[in-house]
This record gives structure tokens, C-alpha cells and sequence, in this order.
């Protein structure tokens, strides 16, 4: 019945470095949830969608996307609107996290349907605090189960 | 126009006397076709290129207005002038309007023929020059569009690089915090001395990076201009540099400063830049800065003057060239970044920017500001 729902996070983001750093620090906010790397959008997108054939990990049951918009092979973009427009996935949160402050980029994105954007600050300090941050929300983020995303 | 330079005119005139008449008068300018009519002028024109064009106005079939009517439907002819005769002038004024240069009355007594030359060589020198002229307008239009669009390219890569660059960055920087955290004790003295180095790169870097973009960022002339006070900027610049202003034991006076049109943010970036330098760029006694503004016919100067360091007055271009600086780091802080964002905002404003002083005896810096609209 009433049981902790266990978020996974998935993290799209093309430099492994990068991503490992994003999740150090996502440790460091204490944020315990398990977290899922892929190096760039099409690995994301087969892992949303295993009907396609590849093998990729299997879909946790419930879970939130956290996305880099410049990624080789599927851009950032195209795996938003993917998730968006399909039935399975829209339901989905999506946070970008991207470096670019264009507010033209920003408008794209939530006309596309993201749920969050949030940009990489230029200090790594204060791109650590954004991190922080972001791993304190994420620990009290609730998402739709499979059962009730209709 | 050369002097030796043969012209070629073509002159329409049904009066085979006065067309020999002419061709034998102009053979001193150059070479003179003649056509018996206007149907004959026109395919004469088709055929070979003129420097100019004689009409009379009194021919069978096509008058000269309606000759020059088909000339200029079929484009913008060479210079052409009118013959008009004795009491004709509003011919001679409506072929002026339809595009004529020039129009010469035919008189009895024949004084216009002794004319001819002089205006037909003014009419050719007159159409040449604005030819010339509208070619270098051209070029200089092509020219300034071409440097418009490597200038916004210019921004666009400066842009791009500098955001690219955060990435990277932030892994160098991260990776060695999390050493120098984690492994502080199990490295060596001079490790730990060269993961300091790194630390140190990367802070500076950021502070390149985020001074580029915020320099490729300048523009002025994508956003609405404003009213701003000048005076609340330069208070809030003092409110933000309280700290320092008080540890310097700094005295900061202003005159009474005017509400200009410009961007509100850029202006303050401005005056915090300048304020901020000539607070760090002092001598041992403490900073005196005095901020002042002066109406001028078209614009606003502003100034700011200090009893700092002073600048050599061969260095007074090259402190605002982007990453240009005038001394080591360990001596004054500083990216040379500020007063290239400084000139690039000024100048976005259609202002200008300079310095005047000497070695040792402060500095005054200078810049305008248009008055009323300028956002174009």
C-alpha cells in the first residue's frame, strides 16, 4: 500500500568526467536515490524504449530524467520531445541541466515540455550550490507510478 | 573626367543640316552618332553603349519626351539632355523631371550650339561623379554589412567557446578538489603544492571565462532604452564596494549626476568597473575619487578622476583591448577585462571612452553618453 516510492534518476550527460562530478556532488547533498549515466541521447531513449531492440538497462518502475542538451547521436532536444509526445513517457520529469542561458533555448525547452531547466553556473563553486540544490529537490520529488500514468 | 578621354554621343535630330552640323562641332569631345529620329536614336541605344545622350524634342513619329520616356522605362539611361525651341520650357521642365540632366533652348541666333560642348562635358562629369559616388556607397554598405556579421560571429564564437569551456573546466577544478580533500594526506608536500596550482588555474579561468561571456554578451542594441539615474547607480556601485571603500578609508565625492537614456545594467557595469579602478589602482595614500558630469550640446560627459597610480599616457589605447593589463598580477588583481566591457558598453551607447594622465598623478576617466534617442 502506502510504500517509499524509490525514484531513480536517469542522467543524460556526454562527458563521463562531467557526469561523475554531477554525481559526486549530487552525493554530497545526501541525495540516496539510484542513478543511471548514459553518454548520450540515443542510449537514453533505448533504455525509455526497449521495444526498440537494444539492450540497454530495463526501465526502472519509477523514475526521473535529468538531461544535458548538447549530446552526441540524440540531442538533448530530440530525446524531450521523444518523451513528450509519447503516452509512455510524458508523464516523466525532465530537469535539464545544461550550461546554455539563451532564453530563446530556455522557451524551447518548456514549450517542449520539460519540467525544470537549470543552468550550469560558470564558478564551479557556485555550480556545486546549483548541484546541491538540485539534489535536495530531487529527494523530495514525487513522480507518477506506471500503474496511474494512464 | 580625362581630358583625352573621346566620348561617344548619340543625337537624335531630324534635321540632317544640323546633324552634320553637330557631329562636325563635337568631334573635339569625342565621337557623335547621329539617328534621324527617335525610333532610329533608341535602336542605335541598343546597340552599342553611350556617354551621353542629345535629344531634340521637335521629331516625327516620337517626340523627345516620348524617346525619353522608353529610355528610362528600360532603365536609368546615361545623362541625357533636351533641345527644346524658343518658348518651349515646360518641356524642357517636365523632361527635367522625367530624368533629363539638362536642357539647352534652341535659339535663332544659335548661341545655344556654342553651349553644347560645355554641357554636355558638365552633364557627363556630373553623371560620372554620381555614379562613382553611388558605386562607393555600395561598397562601403557591402563593407560595413560584411563587418556587422564577422563581428557577430566574432560574439557568437566568443560566446560559444567560452560556455564550452565551463564543462571541462568544472571537472579539472572538481577532480582536484575532491583530491586535495580526500587525498590531502597521502600525497607529498609538493603534490599537494601542484594541486594547489591547478586549483589556482582553474579559478582563474573561470573568472576569464565568465568575463568573455559577459563581454561577447554587450549589446546594447537589442534591448529598450531606459531612463537611468545616474546618481543611484553611483550609489549603488558605493553601497556594493562599502567593504572596500572603508578599508581603503577611500573618499568618494560625486557632483550632482543627470538622468540619461541607455541600458540600466550595462551603465552600472560601467561606473562599478571605473569606481572599483580607481579604487585599486592607488598609491599609498588613501583613494580619493570624485565623479562628475558636464551637458554638452549632443551628449552627456561623464569623468572620473583619482589620485591613483596614473596611467602612461603611450599605454592610454591599450588598457581597453580585451585581456590587455599594464601590470603583474601580484602587484594589482585584475583580468583586463573591465574597461574592454567598459568601451565595448560606451560604445554601444554611441559614446566614446578615454583616459587622460600621467605616471604617479591619478587618472581621469572620460566618456559620453548621446542625450535623447539613440537606439538605432
Amino acid at each position: 500500500m502506502l510504500h517509499e516510492q524509490a525514484i531513480t534518476i536517469l542522467l543524460a550527460e556526454d562527458n563521463a568526467g562531467h557526469a561523475r562530478l554531477i554525481e559526486k556532488n549530487l552525493r554530497r547533498a545526501n541525495l540516496p536515490n539510484q542513478i543511471i549515466k548514459f553518454e548520450n541521447g540515443q542510449q537514453l531513449v533505448d533504455c525509455l524504449f526497449p521495444d526498440s531492440g537494444h539492450e540497454e538497462p530495463p526501465c526502472p518502475p519509477a523514475f526521473l530524467v535529468v538531461l544535458d542538451l548538447n549530446l552526441p547521436v540524440l540531442s538533448g532536444y530530440q530525446v524531450l520531445e521523444k518523451m513528450k509526445s509519447d503516452r509512455r513517457t510524458r508523464h516523466v520529469p525532465v530537469v535539464i541541466l545544461t550550461t546554455t542561458e539563451d532564453p530563446q533555448e530556455i522557451a524551447r525547452c518548456y514549450k517542449l515540455g520539460c519540467n525544470v531547466y537549470i543552468t550550469k553556473p560558470v564558478e564551479y563553486d557556485q555550480f556545486c550550490e546549483a548541484i546541491h540544490r538540485l539534489g535536495n529537490f530531487l529527494a523530495i520529488v514525487k513522480v507518477p507510478e506506471k500503474d496511474y500514468t494512464g | 573626367m580625362k581630358e583625352s578621354e573621346e566620348l561617344k554621343i548619340l543625337y537624335m535630330e531630324d534635321d540632317p543640316g544640323l546633324g552634320r552640323l553637330f557631329q562636325k562641332k563635337l568631334s573635339q569631345l569625342g565621337q557623335v552618332v547621329v539617328a534621324a529620329n527617335g525610333v532610329e536614336g533608341l535602336e542605335r541605344y541598343q546597340e552599342d553603349s553611350y556617354d551621353v545622350l542629345v535629344i531634340d524634342y521637335q521629331m516625327p513619329v516620337m517626340d523627345g519626351l516620348q524617346v525619353l520616356k522608353k529610355l528610362v522605362s528600360n532603365g536609368m539611361p546615361p545623362p541625357v539632355i533636351m533641345l527644346t525651341g524658343a518658348g518651349n520650357e515646360e518641356i524642357a521642365v517636365e523632361a527635367m523631371k522625367m530624368g533629363a540632366v539638362d536642357y539647352l533652348v534652341k535659339d535663332i541666333d544659335g548661341k545655344y550650339f556654342q553651349l553644347l560642348p560645355l554641357v554636355i562635358n558638365e552633364a557627363v562629369q556630373r553623371y560620372r561623379f554620381a555614379e562613382e559616388k553611388k558605386r562607393m556607397q555600395k561598397e562601403l554598405k557591402q563593407y560595413a554589412t560584411e563587418l556587422e556579421r564577422s563581428n557577430q560571429e566574432l560574439e557568437q564564437f566568443a560566446y560559444v567557446v567560452s560556455h564550452d569551456l565551463k564543462e571541462p573546466l568544472h571537472t579539472i577544478r572538481g577532480f582536484a578538489k575532491f583530491l586535495e580533500e580526500s587525498y590531502h594526506d597521502q600525497l607529498d608536500k609538493q603534490a599537494n603544492e601542484f594541486m594547489e596550482y591547478i586549483i589556482d588555474g582553474t579559478v582563474r579561468m573561470e573568472r576569464l571565462i565568465n568575463g568573455l561571456l559577459e563581454y561577447s554578451r554587450v549589446k546594447f542594441k537589442d534591448s529598450e532604452p531606459e531612463p537611468v539615474n545616474c546618481a543611484e547607480l553611483v550609489e549603488q556601485v558605493l553601497r556594493d564596494l562599502k567593504a572596500t571603500i572603508d578599508a581603503q578609508k577611500a573618499e568618494i565625492t560625486s557632483d550632482p549626476l543627470p538622468t540619461i537614456t541607455g541600458n540600466e545594467r550595462l551603465l552600472l557595469r560601467v561606473f562599478q568597473n571605473l569606481i572599483d579602478n580607481a579604487l585599486k589602482y592607488c598609491q599609498n595614500a588613501p583613494p580619493k575619487v570624485h565623479i562628475s558630469c558636464e551637458e554638452r550640446k549632443t551628449e552627456w560627459l561623464f569623468s572620473i578622476k583619482d589620485n591613483g597610480i596614473g596611467i602612461d599616457p603611450r599605454h592610454g589605447e591599450k588598457i581597453f583591448v580585451i585581456f590587455q593589463r599594464l601590470h603583474n598580477r601580484n602587484e594589482y588583481s585584475g583580468d583586463g577585462l573591465g574597461l574592454a566591457i567598459c568601451k565595448k558598453i560606451i560604445e554601444s551607447h554611441k559614446g566614446k571612452i578615454w583616459v587622460e594622465s600621467q605616471k604617479g598623478q591619478g587618472s581621469i576617466f572620460f566618456f559620453t553618453i548621446p542625450q535623447g534617442e539613440q537606439n538605432s
